[in-house]
């Protein structure tokens, strides 16, 4: 058992090393290494979950030296064991779709090894016991998500997204580290469940978790796209859509959830729910007006991502870790089917991601619309697609929750039936209606049925699927059943809204697109178009913030200091050391009887050593 | 039964007959390999992994020598560390050791040019001197009523510490420290690279292990006697490295001053004898300086043979030229100077703690100080690799796969030994 958990961990590094290699000799090798490793991996996974009894606990030292020891160990329990079926199996997927997307680039040894890599990373960190793996494959993700989105670097912008999302995560990541380097220093353990068990004794002082917690909820905020380090989601789509599918859409965003999730004891103690579900409702408003709007295919999935992570962690917050964890499960499932179907549907559109230029593919590309539909289903919440009953169960409880009932229920609710509105918006300006750009609609040919539109189909049956296990999903990863406080009038509330606001989207979007483009130009809503486009302008303000006040500040301060005192210090060790140096140098000569003399000298100087350490 | 030893000294023999055939180099690397399997099966506990790893950095460098005549003198000097490495009395420390200065004079008297002759003959004249205090030590040692085929006596007698304490200066010539180094700079500088690497690499690693092996028992009962001793010597000896190694233009130089330097580190072990961590120091230390001083000489091999570069004038810019082992040279030197995730760092650290764990913290801090100091001159290689423009395109004689296979064994050993050291050890 335990050989297969290590096999697991390096198998995609050993992976990445051999895709790279390989592809050296042979572009496809590279393919070919990534598909067959991340399929022993799926599978791997799969043997774990089917012989899953108990929580699979390893302890190891990654250094120790006396009673200070850095701890390095891995964790397997139910919760972990979605994730990593998530990881491994849309890993698979994904890497099996990327054999057409990503056919014809010159750098395929690099793409399947960094997507290996960030596989890699995925499986340490939701594998991990304690702050130390779970932070090393918290890193190899940033590194590897960087890496990815950056991919094709001749080009600025994605190069500018890159070091964007690298930045953003990082300023999170910060706070990650200081929150170990606390919490070691009060409790002594990084051990995961222990922290959690000493939460649940109450062993540490309230303030104190909760000033730890809050930490650790900004490198969430930071990895999961929350307001207000959002922005980098975005941008991140300039990378290949294999990898916004993998990275931005059902994996790595979810390590904040994950983290806060695992540490969900230690978040109930230290009082600290309340401010994940307050930034959660925020996140989820932003996101889902913002969406509304978009123009680029994959920005809208970018927004809906954020505004759906969002719920999850409104689920969370609301204090139901079944009701946020399904939702986390079941997201990832159908925003990886969307975000490859978009995926499928730019690469045969010669790479354009404009909607607006699309338009009647439906009849060109059946299967991947019907995928996308199911997907598009499942994420506005209709039963019974698996979305439905997360979503619901998540608007329940924040509306049972006395904390959470007033604001952040009514963002919540108004963030989660607007996901019908942009996810309908999305489908039927892409699918539905006459194309808008002829010339592009001609080119348009059907994908490849093995490589493109089977892992949509397989995705799309899951979502369709999973909708009949919520109960068996949610008992799994969390213990505790969807206890979805029962609320009369919410379930017909909820669906009829949805419903009608499918019906005004497809009346506008598909109908009368004239009406809609004149009510565009007015300049009430061509301000809020403008507000909403640029997501509230949170990028800017970051960016005005961080050169005007740290940069032109802070930094300039530290300059000063730096260079006028540290450099002067430095410089004045220089000219001491030359000093030293050019006296020693005198002592060293070349020649043998030197070098004897030294010597006499020397033993006298250490038998005065001995007599005087005899002395004291 | 079948050691280490008897294996690398018969190969060695048989080694004769297969000069000049292309027989010998894999002859050579099968005597090691298997020399590193039978350490495996039989070697005491605390020794293995080091044992294992004496043969496999010796594996990698017979990868990259080509004189023949060196190629069996490796084997011998590997038979006779192994048999200083399980050597167990002081009789038979002191012939093991006295077999291992006398291979590595015969290593480097095979000259050809002055500057060779001048190295060799200072070495020379340094082992015999050693040789004589030695056994000048052990006399006075006898005389104390020692007995020659058991470890150190623990009650020592006024006449058996002056026997001690003299065969310790001959150690120190032969660790290189402050002030028994002088022949040792001249001598790493100027023998060829190669033969540098082997000696102040494999040779003196191994006798810093050997001599921490036999001595510790007897000096962690005199602390009053060891702690004063090797305190001066240590912090006398890593300053001195350092700052002579600042203002060098000549790389071998700089590496010279920095094995200098390395032998106070080293010596700090003895100096925390008391901590139950000084065992672990001087391991992680060892295993840490012999993957990262022997690469760094082999590199500087190649590179004085493929592209001509004796000083750092010469390296600028040889990242454009040979980003590889540019790359590969420049992890070596980081490890040197201490970067984390590197074997040097972690061996450094667990070294100061244990300084610190006997209650000495300001020679720790001394140390890290100096460990500060040395960043300065291995960052100025690094610099003129990366940093500097190409003036001249160097000509690259040759460029032979298995140096560089030796090179990627080096550098995996100092990469796994900075990341999973406390995994393994």
């Amino acid at each position: 058992m335990n050989s297969f958990v290590f096999l697991l961990l390096i198998l995609p590094m050993v992976g990445a090393l051999l895709a790279f290699i390989l592809g050296k000799l042979n572009s496809r090798l590279a393919f070919w290494t990534a598909e067959f490793v991340s399929l022993t991996l799926f599978v791997l996974t799969l043997k774990l979950f089917v012989e899953y009894t108990q929580p699979l606990d390893i302890a190891m030292h990654w250094f120790s030296l006396g009673d200070f020891s850095i701890p390095f160990g891995i964790y397997i329990d139910q919760l972990s064991l979605v994730m990593l079926l998530i990881a491994t199996g849309l890993g698979f997927l994904d890497v099996h779709f990327a054999h057409d997307y990503m056919a014809e680039d010159p750098h395929q040894p690099r793409y399947y090894a960094k997507v290996l890599f960030f596989i890699g990373g995925m499986i340490l960190l939701v594998s991990a016991k304690d702050m130390i793996s779970l932070f090393t494959g918290w890193e190899f993700m940033g590194v590897a998500s960087y890496l990815l989105i950056s991919f094709w670097h001749e080009k600025k912008d994605p190069a500018d997204a890159g070091v964007s999302a690298f930045l953003f995560t990082r300023f999170g990541d910060i706070f990650l580290f200081a929150a170990i380097g606390i919490l070691f220093y009060l409790t002594n353990t990084l051990d995961l469940m222990q922290l959690n068990a000493m939460a649940r004794a109450g062993e540490i002082d309230q303030h104190k978790m909760y000033l730890v917690a809050v930490f650790i909820f900004i490198a969430a905020i930071g990895k999961s796209g929350q307001f207000p380090l959002f922005p980098w989601l975005m941008r991140a789509m300039e990378g290949p859509t294999t990898v916004s599918a993998l990275i931005h859409g059902a994996t790595m965003v979810n390590s904040g959830i994950y983290i806060v999730a695992r540490l969900f004891d230690f978040y109930v103690a230290a009082e600290a729910l309340l401010v994940v579900a307050a930034f959660g409702a925020v996140s989820a408003f932003i996101g889902a007006t913002s969406a509304l709007v978009q123009r680029e295919l994959k920005k809208v999935l970018a927004y809906s991502t954020m505004s759906h992570l969002s719920l999850a962690f409104i689920g969370l917050g609301a204090g139901s870790l079944a009701a946020g964890m399904t939702h986390l499960v079941n997201h990832a499932i159908f925003k990886a089917l969307l975000f490859l179907g978009a995926g499928a549907v730019i690469m045969m559109a010669s790479h354009v991601k404009d909607m607006w230029r699309f338009g009647g593919y439906g009849k060109k590309m059946i299967f991947v619309s019907i995928a996308m539909a199911f997907g598009a289903l499942s994420l506005s919440g209709i039963p019974p697609f698996s979305g439905f009953f997360s979503k619901d169960a998540i608007i329940a409880t924040s509306l049972a929750n006395p904390q959470t009932e007033g604001l952040i229920a009514t963002l919540t609710f108004i963030a989660g039936v607007l996901s019908a509105a942009y996810i309908s918006r999305l489908w039927f300006l892409t699918f539905a209606g006459e194309t808008r750009d002829v010339a592009l609609y001609e080119k348009v040919k059907a994908p490849s049925f093995f490589w493109i539109t089977l892992p949509l189909l397989i995705m799309a049956a899951l979502t369709l699927f999973m909708g009949f296990f919520q109960e068996d999903i949610a008992q799994f990863v969390s213990g505790s059943p969807l206890d979805e406080p029962h609320i009369p009038g919410l379930f017909f509330g909820l669906l009829s809204v949805i419903a009608l606001l499918g019906l005004i989207v497809y009346y506008y979007y598909v109908k009368r697109l004239d009406i809609t483009q004149k009510i565009a130009a007015q300049p009430l809503m061509k301000a809020i178009h403008t507000l909403l486009f640029n997501g509230y302008f949170i990028e800017f303000f970051i960016h005005y913030f961080v050169r005007e006040i740290v940069v032109g500040s802070f930094a300039r301060a530290i300059f000063w200091f730096d260079v006028n005192i540290v450099d002067a210090a430095v410089n004045g060790t220089r000219s001491l050391s030359l000093k030293v140096f050019k006296h020693l140098q005198k002592i060293h000569t070349a020649y043998a009887s030197d070098n004897s003399g030294a010597m006499l000298y020397g033993i006298v100087i250490l038998l005065l050593a001995l007599f005087i350490g005899g002395l004291l | 039964m079948i050691t280490p030893f008897y294996i690398l000294l018969g190969f060695g023999l048989l080694s004769i007959v297969l000069h000049r055939t292309a027989l010998l180099k894999p002859f050579a690397l099968t005597a090691f390999g298997i020399a590193g399997s039978v350490s495996f099966m039989t070697a005491s506990a605390d020794l293995k992994l080091f044992e294992i790893i004496v043969s496999s950095v010796l594996f990698a460098f017979i990868l990259h020598e080509q004189e023949d005549i060196t190629i069996t003198q490796t084997l011998f000097l590997g038979a006779s560390s192994m048999l200083l490495l399980e050597s167990d009395s002081i009789l038979s420390f002191v012939i093991a050791f006295e077999s291992l200065s006398l291979i590595s004079v015969i290593l480097v008297s095979y000259v050809r040019t002055k500057d060779e002759v001048e190295g060799a003959v200072k070495m020379f004249i340094a082992s015999a001197l050693a040789t004589g205090f030695l056994f000048l030590g052990l006399t006075f040692y006898l005389m104390g009523g020692g007995e020659l085929q058991e470890a150190l006596h623990p009650n020592a007698t006024l006449f058996e510490m002056i026997g001690v304490f003299i065969m310790l200066l001959a150690l120190f010539y032969k660790l290189t420290l402050v002030p028994f180094h002088g022949w040792a700079v001249d001598t790493y500088a100027k023998v060829s690279h190669t033969n540098a690497a082997l000696l102040s690499g494999v040779a003196k690693t191994v006798a810093v292990v050997a001599v921490f092996k036999i001595f510790e028992p007897f000096l962690a009962l005199h602390l009053s006697f060891a702690v004063p001793l090797f305190i001066t010597v240590a912090v006398i000896t890593m300053t001195f490295g350092n700052f002579l190694a600042l203002f060098r233009k000549n790389i071998a130089e700089i590496l010279a001053y920095s094995s200098v330097a390395h032998a106070g580190y080293m010596a700090l072990a003895f100096v925390a004898v008391s901590s139950s961590y000084a065992q672990d120091g001087i391991l992680y230390m060892a295993i840490a300086y012999i993957f990262m001083q022997s690469a760094a000489f082999l590199i500087l091999d190649t590179l004085k043979k493929s592209y001509a570069i004796v000083s750092l004038d010469d390296l600028h810019g040889f990242a454009q030229q040979n980003p590889l082992l540019g790359a590969l040279l420049s992890i070596q030197l980081f490890s040197l100077a201490g970067i984390p995730l590197l074997a040097g760092f972690l061996a450094k650290a667990v070294i100061f703690y244990a300084v610190v764990d006997s209650g000495l913290w300001w020679v720790a801090l001394i140390a890290l100080l100096n460990s500060a100091l040395s960043v300065a001159y291995y960052a100025i290689i690094v610099k003129s690799i990366y940093f500097e423009d190409l003036k001249v395109k160097k000509l690259s004689l040759s460029n032979r796969t298995t140096a560089f296979t030796a090179q990627l064994i080096l550098v995996a050993g100092t990469i796994f030994f900075g990341i999973f050291a406390g995994v393994i050890l």
